[in-house]
């Protein structure tokens, strides 16, 4: 019964200003996020539009014409699936030690009895600031005889101090009690990062998560500097060369070797663009929605200490 | 969970293994870096033909143009060079031959390149890293033998009833009546006379050769004025003249007046949707590879009829001088292995004719096959009719490092029209002061008069305000930003050329 | 006792307490480890290289001779770099002022929206500008504002058919303007997830405690959701001036165009200039190299003042 006033009290507020406030901010947000939809809608339609017609260009709510042709064209040969392997690898092994490192190296630093912990951020922070640039780095992953390998793509990026501090920042949050009571039961500090910090830290994982994979995923300088050998290439660096070499064949270096014969099936490196951008961006709206659902869903350390 | 991580891990770590005994082998292998845009197979059928012709394996790195001296550099750096690779800066290059890091050539020519040695002749001393004293290190490139043409719709001016324009007033004339007089007959005021962009310089170039005026490029372009002074084009007494012309053009808005953010692709798009009437470009596009795909409306099966070109005032675009290009040289890594080895595949790629039918073509009978072999007539077979997996299986893809040859596959097998358009181009082409020696004023403030430079140029045609006042800002600032030294040291360069 | 045995003491129960510390600490110092290895293999060894700043350096010759400041002084003496560093720090300062509020203020809308579902979508929508390449924003950006065939001066012209028609992606007064709402636009998205990470990790309990002493929305959003994510501002807003003089490369280098580039040529974009001429590796680290020590200032000042205003936040 006691509950009841504030709840309708609760609705009559809501009903006032609040609701103009609420449509205000419905109408900003839609159109924000209209226009932030419709560069990649428009990428996506342009990919499956006819060549000829979309270079009128224009706006494309759906695709002018109808053709296949660009995704044929990517899809085509068997580099592009050892490449999509070698990504999907390098991005989910990449995540795995980037998060799990990250995650090691926030937790001590967001203790506050930690005695040194400035000196050790700071170690940390450093990095983000100053690099030795591309070649001393070059030298470091050959001396290391990561070169041509596997684990040249994904070491040299492995965690990026940003994401670190975001993390710690998330675990100061946490109230030291939880971390005393598990204490009282006997838990290491090991312990306690892993069955108390971790799951309360979900929602700052899957974001952190998210920004480490999208970097392994487009990152192609690593594969690029690193290896040598076309079966360790990368999606990113397959795809700029199916680009160049489409672009080059509008210009006259790449030659007369076109068997454009055909004038239906003509294909614009315009076309090829989009395409490989879609093929590229489209596992990414597929993977997103899934590590959303973490720092959407709230959680309410009471449950969680229940 | 951990189980699917320990499989992933175990997966990668064998993939590594894989890659390592991959390596280990008996034959000779000769690696070979260059810069380029297709992405061939690892084990490719021109690779293995190229490796069972010289009995060794051949692995060719095609590395992406814009990102080809980040990844030199590392190389350089950490002397894990390949032994056959492109170096595309004259400094780096000068730097590496001092070092003793590359290979001399001159005493295995005779018997491994005869092809190179008979194609350069004493012309190879040109590049500044060989000399008969102390040997060949470097094989400079020919890529861009090709000279602009002007080309004009020929349609569109049967239509308005006008003739080819043979100077700069009957040029204004057809651009005019290209830009309002509905030549494409649609009723809609949607064409243009010219496509223009600061995207490229090939496309000003033929109407800045009227006015005498070479601009071989945006990247601070320089002329020789009547006291023999090499400076930058900026000083040439008509170029005030030239950008009077280009003002009166862009007030007519006879060119797309956002030339300054159109892409050069965008240009060729308003040619193929029939959206402008002239294009200043190498015919080896508007003739050749365009021809007839990429048009969206109905062209004629022989491309002269549609179209012709212009030359003002009897000149054409300006010269190239594309075999001297030393700044795109290839040369041989003096701690190779095999170095002969790799000489003689290079001087088989792309200086025999044989190489250069393997490497444009593909494996005669595989991909493709002679109809007339001694006109360049020829048909591509089965699935390799598709450029992707013709290029994915190799052909293609390493035709282009060493440069142009006469060998050169491509040029033998253009069509008739573009080759003679090029060839009476290079009859009017007008001449521009080309300076070998890298000079120490570009390494110093080349970029900064490049841009100086492309500011002046775009800024004059559009301003406002008084043109002779934006003139002298941009000029004086192109002489106090390094410009002085720029002019002695390459006067004195050509003086000594 | 002596005052020296007092200070001995002093220093050995000092001692003893580190050691009992350490002792009672060790496994997180034990889980630092990792993090430690991996800086000092992949930054902290390769970090030399910022010595090419103050010598001769070329990928073929390796080091030379030091050489002292002189790389600095030539290179701040160009005009052309000068115009570049004051554009650095008007367009860095313009970003900071505009694109930092504007995740936070976003972040909030979203969390009002009552629909999951919308909710979700408007999430998503966001973060999308983040996946494709500048090149391709710009060039949408020219095809919307393209004088013959772009949308807007085709709805303009619709209106008034008399009225003058400016590019604004090629006019030098609107660029400056044009670099700074579309980084907002494309920035926010980014800013949004750690926000809202942060967001979902308020203890619901607070709001229904606060709804019961019966304070609206408003008050909710000021008093429980802005001051629980004041140490996630805080800590970005360092990170940020921390990387305040990164202007935006892809950025700068896709708008760029040969009548706007004297209002938007930033550092970045110029040492990228004079490095693809030649090989200008000590030019590049110079740049660089000035840009995080002016970073670095910023970052121990704000942190200084952030530890002042709560000693709790901060980054160190």
């Amino acid at each position: 019964m006691k509950q009841k006033p504030w709840k309708q009290k609760n609705r009559i507020r809501r009903s006032a200003g609040e609701r103009i406030g609420y449509t205000l901010i419905c109408i900003v947000l839609g159109l924000f996020a209209f226009s932030t939809i419709y560069p990649v809608w428009h990428v996506i339609m342009y990919s499956f539009s006819d060549s000829k017609r979309a270079m009128v260009g224009g706006l494309f709510f759906i695709p002018k014409g109808f053709s296949l042709l660009g995704y044929e064209t990517v899809f085509k040969t068997a580099q592009i699936w050892i490449a999509y392997r070698n990504s999907l690898l390098v991005m989910i092994v990449g995540t795995i030690i980037a998060v799990s490192l990250s995650a090691v190296t926030a937790y001590p630093l967001s203790r506050k009895r930690l005695w040194g912990r400035n000196f050790f951020s700071m170690v940390f922070f450093f990095t983000m600031l100053f690099s030795g640039g591309t070649i001393p780095l070059y030298l470091q992953v050959s001396a290391l005889g990561l070169l041509n390998t596997f684990w040249s793509m994904v070491l040299p990026t492995a965690m990026s101090a940003y994401n670190m501090f975001i993390l710690r920042n998330f675990m100061k949050s946490i109230p030291d009690s939880l971390e005393e009571s598990a204490r009282i039961d006997g838990a290491n500090d090991f312990v306690i990062l892993v069955r108390v910090m971790l799951p309360l830290c979900a929602p700052s994982l899957a974001a952190v998560a998210m920004f480490y994979g999208v970097e392994y995923w487009n990152n192609y300088m690593n594969c690029l500097l690193y290896t040598n050998s076309t079966s360790l290439q990368v999606l990113p660096l397959y795809l700029r060369s199916v680009l160049a070499s489409a672009a080059s064949n509008a210009l006259s270096a790449a030659g007369n070797l076109s068997s454009l014969g055909e004038a239906s099936k003509v294909l614009t490196e315009e076309t090829v663009k989009m395409t490989t951008v879609a093929v590229s961006v489209i596992p990414i709206l597929i993977i997103y929605p899934f590590l959303q659902r973490y720092y959407t869903k709230g959680i309410t350390i009471g449950a969680v200490k229940g | 969970m951990k189980k699917f991580v320990s499989l992933l891990l175990t997966l990668t770590l064998l993939l590594g293994l894989c890659g390592a005994i991959a390596t280990a082998e008996a034959v000779p292998t000769i690696t070979i870096l260059m810069a380029g845009d297709n992405t061939p197979a690892e084990d490719d059928s021109v690779l293995r033909a190229l490796g069972e012709k010289f009995g060794c394996k051949v692995e060719i790195q095609v590395i992406p143009e814009a990102d080809y001296a980040g990844k030199l550099n590392s190389l350089i750096a950490s002397n894990t060079l390949p032994d056959l690779f492109q170096i595309r800066n004259s400094v780096t290059l000068k730097e590496m031959a001092e070092a003793g890091r590359l290979y001399n050539m001159a005493p295995a020519l005779d018997e491994y390149a005869p092809d190179i040695k008979a194609y350069y002749g004493d012309s190879i001393y040109k590049s500044i890293v060989n000399d008969p004293d102390t040997g060949i290190y470097a094989l400079f490139s020919e890529a861009g033998l090709y000279v602009n043409n002007l080309g004009i719709r020929k349609d569109w001016l049967a239509k308005l009833g006008k003739e080819i324009p043979t100077n700069l007033d009957e040029l204004y004339d057809v651009l005019n009546a290209f830009t309002y007089d509905d030549p494409d007959g649609n009723g809609q005021n949607d064409t243009y006379g010219i496509a223009l962009s600061t995207a490229s310089s090939e496309l000003w170039e033929n109407l800045m050769a009227a006015f005498d005026i070479p601009i071989k490029t945006f990247d601070n372009p320089l002329c020789q004025l009547e006291d023999g002074t090499v400076t930058t084009i900026m000083k040439h007494p008509r170029f005030l003249e030239a950008i009077e012309y280009l003002r009166k053009l862009y007030q007519a808005r006879l060119f797309d007046p956002d030339f300054t953010t159109l892409t050069l692709m965008q240009c060729f798009e308003k040619l193929w949707n029939s959206q402008v009437g002239m294009l200043g470009f190498r015919f080896v596009g508007t003739t050749n590879n365009w021809y007839p795909g990429r048009y969206t409306f109905e062209v004629p099966a022989d491309p002269s009829e549609l179209f012709g070109t212009v030359y003002l005032d009897g000149k054409g675009s300006i010269a190239k001088y594309a075999r001297y290009d030393l700044a795109n040289a290839f040369a041989i890594n003096a701690a190779s292995a095999n170095p002969e080895l790799a000489l003689a595949i290079g001087n088989y790629m792309w200086y025999t004719e044989e190489g250069q039918n393997l490497t444009y073509l593909g494996v005669e009978g595989v991909h493709y096959e002679w109809v007339d072999k001694e006109a360049g007539v020829y048909q591509r077979l089965g699935e390799f009719k598709d450029d992707v997996v013709h290029r994915a299986d190799g052909a293609f893809a390493y035709a282009s490092a060493g440069g142009y040859t006469k060998a050169n596959a491509e040029t033998r097998m253009m069509n008739k029209t573009t080759q003679d358009a090029q060839a009476a181009e290079w009859e009017k082409v007008i001449d521009w002061p080309f300076i070998i020696e890298p000079l120490e004023a570009d390494v110093e403030y080349g970029a900064d008069l490049s841009m100086i430079f492309k500011e002046a140029f775009a800024e004059l045609i559009v301003t406002t305000g008084d043109v002779q006042e934006v003139y002298n800002e941009y000029l004086q600032r192109w002489l106090d930003e390094g410009g002085e030294q720029y002019e002695a040291e390459a006067t004195a360069a050509y003086a000594a050329q | 006792m002596t005052q020296s045995t007092k200070v001995i003491n002093q220093q050995r129960r000092k001692g003893a307490r580190l050691l009992h510390r350490f002792r009672a600490d060790w496994m997180l110092y034990a889980m630092l480890i990792p993090g430690l290895v991996y800086v000092i293999l992949f930054h902290y060894i390769p970090m030399y290289g910022v010595t090419y700043a103050f010598r001769e350096f070329s990928a073929v010759k390796g080091l030379g001779d030091w050489v002292g400041l002189s790389v600095f002084q030539k290179l701040f003496a160009k005009n052309a770099f000068q115009r570049a560093f004051s554009n650095n720090i008007l367009i860095s300062v313009l970003k900071l002022v505009f694109g930092f509020p504007f995740p936070i203020i976003l972040s909030l809308m979203i969390n009002e929206i009552r629909s999951s579902k919308a909710k979700k979508l408007v999430q998503t929508a966001v973060v999308l500008p983040n996946f494709i390449s500048w090149f391709i924003i710009t060039g949408l950006m020219f095809a919307l504002f393209n004088v013959t065939s772009g949308a807007i001066p085709g709805i303009i012209r619709r209106l008034n058919p008399e009225a003058t028609i400016v590019n604004i992606t090629s006019d030098k007064n609107s660029i400056r303007a044009l670099v700074v709402a579309s980084y907002v636009w494309q920035a926010a998205g980014m800013g949004t997830v750690v926000y809202l990470a942060a967001i979902t990790g308020i203890d619901e309990q607070l709001y229904e405690a606060a709804m019961i002493d019966g304070a609206g929305k408003w008050k909710q959003m000021w008093h429980i959701t802005l001051a629980s994510l004041r140490p996630t501002i805080i800590v970005l807003f360092i990170f940020r001036v921390g990387g305040v003089m990164n202007a935006g490369f892809d950025q700068i280098y896709a708008m760029s165009n040969p009548l706007v580039i004297s209002k938007i040529d930033i550092i970045d974009t110029y040492v990228y200039r004079i490095g693809i001429e030649q090989a200008k590796f000590s030019e590049a680290t110079a740049a660089g190299l000035a840009k995080s020590v002016i970073g670095l200032a910023l970052v121990l000042t704000t942190n200084f003042i952030a530890k002042k205003v709560d000693p709790d936040s901060g980054i160190m």
